[in-house]
This record gives C-alpha cells, sequence and structure tokens, in this order.
C-alpha cells in the first residue's frame, strides 16, 4: 500500500474495530481502553500536524502567481485629476468649488437631519474662509445681536484653541429661550459674509485652479477631460481582476470557489442560461470572444444597476420641469435671481439700520436704551431675519432653475441631470432628501456619494444616449444589443432585483475563463481555500 | 510524508513505510485531512469517564 489516503482510510477502521472489540466493564478495562484511545489520538494529531505542514507547503507554492503591478500611482494620478475637474468645472462657481454649498446645507438641515455638532459646522465655515486668507472677527457677525453674541463667545474660544466650548453651549442654551431661531441666524450670517467676500474668494479658486493646472501641466477644462478620460483607462486596464485578486477573494469568502468547480450546478446553469446553446463551451476562439461580451455586459449592468438606483430621483426632474421645457429661458431666469438679490440688500440694509440703533457707536457694544425700547428693536431684528430667511430660499430656488435653464432641452440626457446635480451638491442632497425620504445626515451622505461615484463613473456608456424627458427601456436596448454577440437575456432577467444574480453568473463564466487560461486551475484555487480555512481553524483552537 | 505506522496486522512501528504525497491529488489531500479530523474528533468522543476522572470532576 503507497497511498496515503488508502492507508489512513484501512488503518481508521481497522482502528475503529479495535475500539470496538475492546472490553470496558472493569476498571482495568477502561484503563486500558483509554490508554489505547490516547496512544491513537496522539499518532492522529501528528498525521494531522505533519500533513497540514505539507499542505500548507504545497498551497503557498501554488499561490505563486505574478503580482499585480503597482497601480497606487495611477489610482493618485486620477484622484488628482478628478480634483483639478472639480476645481475647473464650469457649471459652478465658487460657492460649490470651496464646498460652501454643502456647509450650508448642514446648518440649514442641523434640526431635520439630528446633526450632533454645530461647532464642527461653524468651524467648517470659518476654516473655508482663512482658506482664502479672510480672518473673520466678531464684529463680522452683526446679522442680530443673537449671533453677535454667541459668535464672540465662540471666536474666543476658537482662538485659545482649548476647544472647550461649555461655556459656548451655556450661551447659546440662554439665547435659544428668547430667540429659537439663532441657528438660522447664524446661516443668514455666514450667507452674507460669503456674498460680501464674493470676489475674494472667487480669486482665491482662481489661484487654486492656476496651482493645480500648473501642477499637472493642463491648458483648460477639456484638456483635463481628456487626460482624465485616458488616466481612468490606464488604470482600469491595469486594474482588471487577476488571479491573485480572485485567490484572496476565495480564501476571504467574498465567493463560493466551489461554485466554480465543473461538477457545480451553479456553474453548469450560469453557462447554459447565458450563453447560445450553439456555442461549444471548448471553442476557444469562440469563448474569448464572449468572454469579451461579458466584460462589456458586466460594465452595462453595474450602470444600470446605478440607473436603476437612482430612477426615483430622475422621475422627480422630469416631473418638476418637464411642464417648463421652453418656458424657462436663462434671460428671465437671470433677472429673477437679481430681482430676488436687490430685495436681499434691500432687507438686509434695513436690518442694518435696526442693528445700528442697538448697537453702539463702538462696535461689539450694546447702548442702555430702555429695556421696551430694546427688547422691540431686538424683536424687529428677528422679523426682519425671518423675511430674509424666506428670500435667501426663494434665491437658492431660482439659483438652481438658472442653472437647469442652461441645461433644460427636450434632448437633455441623463448624462446632462447626472451632471448638474453632481455640480450642485446643496440642490441634490435637497432632491436625494426629499425623493428618499431621509432622516440623517449619514444617509444623505451614503446616497450623495454613491451618486457622485455614479456621475463620475467614466464607463457610463447608456446614459449619455437616455433622454430625460423621453420614454426608454434600458433593459431592451441592453438586451438586444448582447443578443447579436450569442448572449441570452431576457429584457426581465435585467430588473433591480434580478441584476444581482446575473452579475454572479457573468463573474463565474469571467472568472473561470480566466483561470482556465493561466498556470492555475479552480481545484488549485479550490486547495489553497481549503488550507486557508485549515490554518484559521488550528489558530482559533491553538487559542 | 514519512509515515511509519501499522494497523494492527500488516503495518506496525517496525514495518515502516514510506508515503509519498505528491502522489496525492489535491482532492485527496484534503480528503484524507478531513478523515484524520473526523477520526480525532470520535476518538475524543469515544473516552470513557474513569472513576479517577469521575473524583475529579466532583
Amino acid at each position: 500500500m503507497n497511498n496515503f489516503l488508502e492507508f489512513i482510510n484501512k488503518d481508521i477502521e481497522g482502528k475503529k474495530e479495535t475500539i470496538a472489540s475492546m472490553p470496558t466493564k472493569t476498571k482495568t478495562n477502561k484503563k486500558k481502553f483509554n490508554e489505547t484511545i490516547d496512544s491513537y489520538s496522539k499518532k492522529y494529531q501528528d498525521y494531522k500536524e505533519k500533513l497540514f505542514k505539507y499542505m500548507t507547503v504545497k498551497a503557498a507554492s501554488l499561490s505563486k502567481v505574478d503580482d499585480a503591478e503597482d497601480i497606487n500611482k495611477l489610482k493618485e494620478k486620477v484622484v488628482s485629476l478628478e480634483h483639478v475637474k472639480f476645481l475647473l468645472n464650469p457649471s459652478n462657481t465658487y460657492l460649490e468649488k470651496m464646498g460652501f454649498d454643502t456647509l450650508i446645507y448642514q446648518i440649514n438641515n442641523y434640526y431635520t437631519l439630528n446633526f450632533k455638532s454645530l461647532n464642527v459646522i461653524i468651524n467648517g465655515f470659518l476654516d473655508k474662509f482663512e482658506q482664502a486668507d479672510i480672518h473673520l472677527k466678531s464684529d463680522d457677525f452683526n446679522y442680530t445681536c443673537y449671533v453677535h453674541e454667541y459668535m464672540t463667545a465662540f471666536l474666543d474660544v476658537r482662538k485659545s484653541k482649548t476647544k472647550t466650548y461649555a461655556k459656548v453651549s451655556e450661551i447659546f442654551e440662554k439665547i435659544y429661550w428668547m430667540n429659537p431661531e439663532i441657528i438660522e441666524h447664524i446661516e443668514l450670517n455666514f450667507r452674507k459674509l460669503i456674498r460680501k467676500n464674493s470676489k475674494r474668494l472667487n480669486s482665491h479658486v482662481t489661484y487654486l485652479q492656476k496651482e493645480e493646472m500648473a501642477k499637472y501641466n493642463i491648458r483648460n477644462y477639456a484638456d483635463c477631460l481628456d487626460k482624465l478620460q485616458s488616466a481612468y483607462i490606464d488604470l482600469s486596464m491595469r486594474q482588471k481582476e487577476t488571479i491573485k485578486d480572485i485567490i484572496e477573494l476565495s480564501k476571504a469568502g467574498a465567493i463560493d470557489i466551489e461554485q466554480y468547480l465543473e461538477t457545480s450546478k451553479v456553474r453548469r446553469q450560469a453557462y447554459q442560461t447565458l450563453i447560445a446553446d450553439s456555442i461549444h463551451l471548448d471553442d476557444k476562439e469562440k469563448m474569448a470572444n464572449i468572454c469579451d461580451a461579458l466584460e462589456k455586459f458586466k460594465v452595462n449592468l453595474n450602470e444600470l444597476s446605478n440607473y436603476l438606483e437612482f430612477s426615483a430621483l430622475f422621475k422627480d426632474f422630469k416631473t418638476k420641469y418637464e411642464k417648463k421645457l421652453g418656458n424657462l429661458t436663462t434671460k428671465s431666469k437671470d433677472k429673477s435671481l437679481k430681482d430676488i438679490e436687490v430685495q436681499i440688500d434691500k432687507k438686509e440694509e434695513e436690518l442694518n439700520k435696526i442693528n445700528k440703533k442697538i448697537y453702539s457707536d463702538k462696535p461689539g457694544l450694546f447702548t442702555f436704551k430702555s429695556d421696551q425700547e430694546l427688547k422691540n428693536l431686538k424683536m424687529e431684528t428677528v422679523l426682519k431675519a425671518k423675511e430674509l430667511y424666506e428670500l435667501y430660499k426663494k434665491y437658492d430656488e431660482e439659483y438652481f432653475n438658472d442653472e437647469v435653464a442652461q441645461v433644460l432641452s427636450n434632448t437633455m440626457s441623463i448624462s446632462d441631470l447626472l451632471h448638474l446635480y453632481y455640480s450642485f451638491d446643496y440642490f441634490k442632497k435637497i432632491a436625494l432628501q426629499k425623493v428618499y425620504k431621509l432622516t440623517t445626515y449619514e444617509e444623505v451622505m451614503e446616497y450623495s456619494e454613491n451618486f457622485d461615484l455614479y456621475a463620475m463613473n467614466p464607463s457610463n456608456v447608456i446614459i449619455n444616449g437616455v433622454a430625460v424627458f423621453q420614454e426608454s427601456n434600458l433593459p431592451r436596448i441592453i438586451a438586444n444589443k448582447y443578443r447579436l454577440s450569442n448572449i441570452h437575456i431576457e429584457e426581465d432577467d435585467l430588473t433591480e432585483d434580478n441584476i444581482k444574480p446575473l452579475l454572479n453568473k457573468v463573474s463565474i463564466i469571467l472568472r473561470t475563463n480566466k483561470i482556465d487560461n493561466s498556470n492555475t486551475s479552480i481545484e488549485k484555487i479550490w486547495f489553497i481555500t481549503k488550507v486557508h480555512k485549515f490554518k484559521l481553524e488550528n489558530e482559533k483552537t491553538n487559542d | 510524508m514519512n509515515n511509519n505506522e501499522g494497523n494492527g496486522d500488516a503495518m506496525t512501528e517496525e514495518n515502516k513505510i514510506n508515503f509519498d504525497l505528491s502522489t496525492l491529488t489535491l482532492e485527496e489531500l484534503v480528503e484524507v485531512y478531513e478523515n484524520i479530523e473526523i477520526f480525532l474528533d470520535f476518538l475524543e468522543e469515544s473516552k470513557l469517564e474513569t472513576e479517577e476522572k469521575e473524583k475529579d470532576n466532583e
């Protein structure tokens, strides 16, 4: 007998028979019985250890595949170019490029989305001003006397760098009971300061743009897009899944390698459902063509999945702006926006006059008028601030309408809509919050980040030809396209629920093909995975 | 594996046989490892309670 498996099987059988035939009645019998068991255990523990050692060495030798190239540098290049693209985006202004819109969204939704810290948001605003070398002082916060009091205390703590905001919280509480709209007043004050400093903020953005363009040798926005596209292509070529990746996925349990074995029902079904009967799986040339098509199909499936995830947002936009097609002109909107700006300026001036009556000649101090007079003046500022808050809301609406007007047409594509929301974070988040009924900022962030990834995805192709205001059947378009490449797809396979299992089938075929054309095999990966599992179990036992 | 074992009749400690594990397929290696593990569990469960042990437990 020279086969270890046969030997072990027979030896176990023999030892079991020996154990079964041993007397166990007396104390001596029992003792001898246990001694036998212990000697068998010792021997088999020894076998296990030696075998495990051999299998570990074997698995390590099978795991030796060519290392993937270091793609970190390429990833960094893509991230840097995406940042330059963000800065040069011609669709938005310094407000979005500096992220002020995101902070306005946060402070605007402080209560609705249960933000934990107002300090973080306020510090966020102050940091952004400081980036542009604008160092705000307490006298800049004179929208109302309440903002002044609160921000004076806040800036003192910020300046001291102790980050002990306990005293500020006390002041907030005291003010809150006199004026529950204190956060709105802080928001209004920041909005005013942003408008007031628009020239300096704009210059800062221009400086950043020039700096980044020089750093990456970029001439303009179009040049940036070209460079980014070629960086994406480079990256995606080198980022393709390798055998090493497949081994790691299997070891980590992210894929079930048993589904890839030739005997697996799942693998058989994947081939049967997706590949036309007329194709012989042994025909390497045809299979290579099919796998090329499946690679593209997989990319399209991911795009479709993203499209379906945000289809409610697209529908919401369509419903809102369909009636305005042809009526919304840039000129008329621009005028409305300017009208509101004039009204805001006028009202802020009125507010300023009331504040002057409250403040003494020395900025930052209050004159002691009669209590009633002071109370009335303060009440007047609160009312004026309320009107201004409504005006800013109107301003936001017109501001976005103005941007929409620039791209609104019958031929507006989903791709245009993605770019629009991607360029205006504030409006994107408002829309996501409303459409998906989101109640926490974490949820908003999750949707928003997924949306941005989708909007920035360079492999989006289908949505370039899909019009927002026309009915499109994306599943049908995709299914028809791939039938021409001998891939069996029905429209029903391309619903939100079916995409994930479909992607799994596609991955099984693609990975199987990749493994078959490499110097490893599915069996070897299965073995490596098993040994890895044994190793983990042994480590767990030893702990 | 330089394995030296007897099953009580043909193979004894003195009757040594060398096993070449490289002749086993990957599937057989996993199978033999799993069979050994199962047998070790069986042995562990088969052990009898002796009086000494019982006393210890008390």
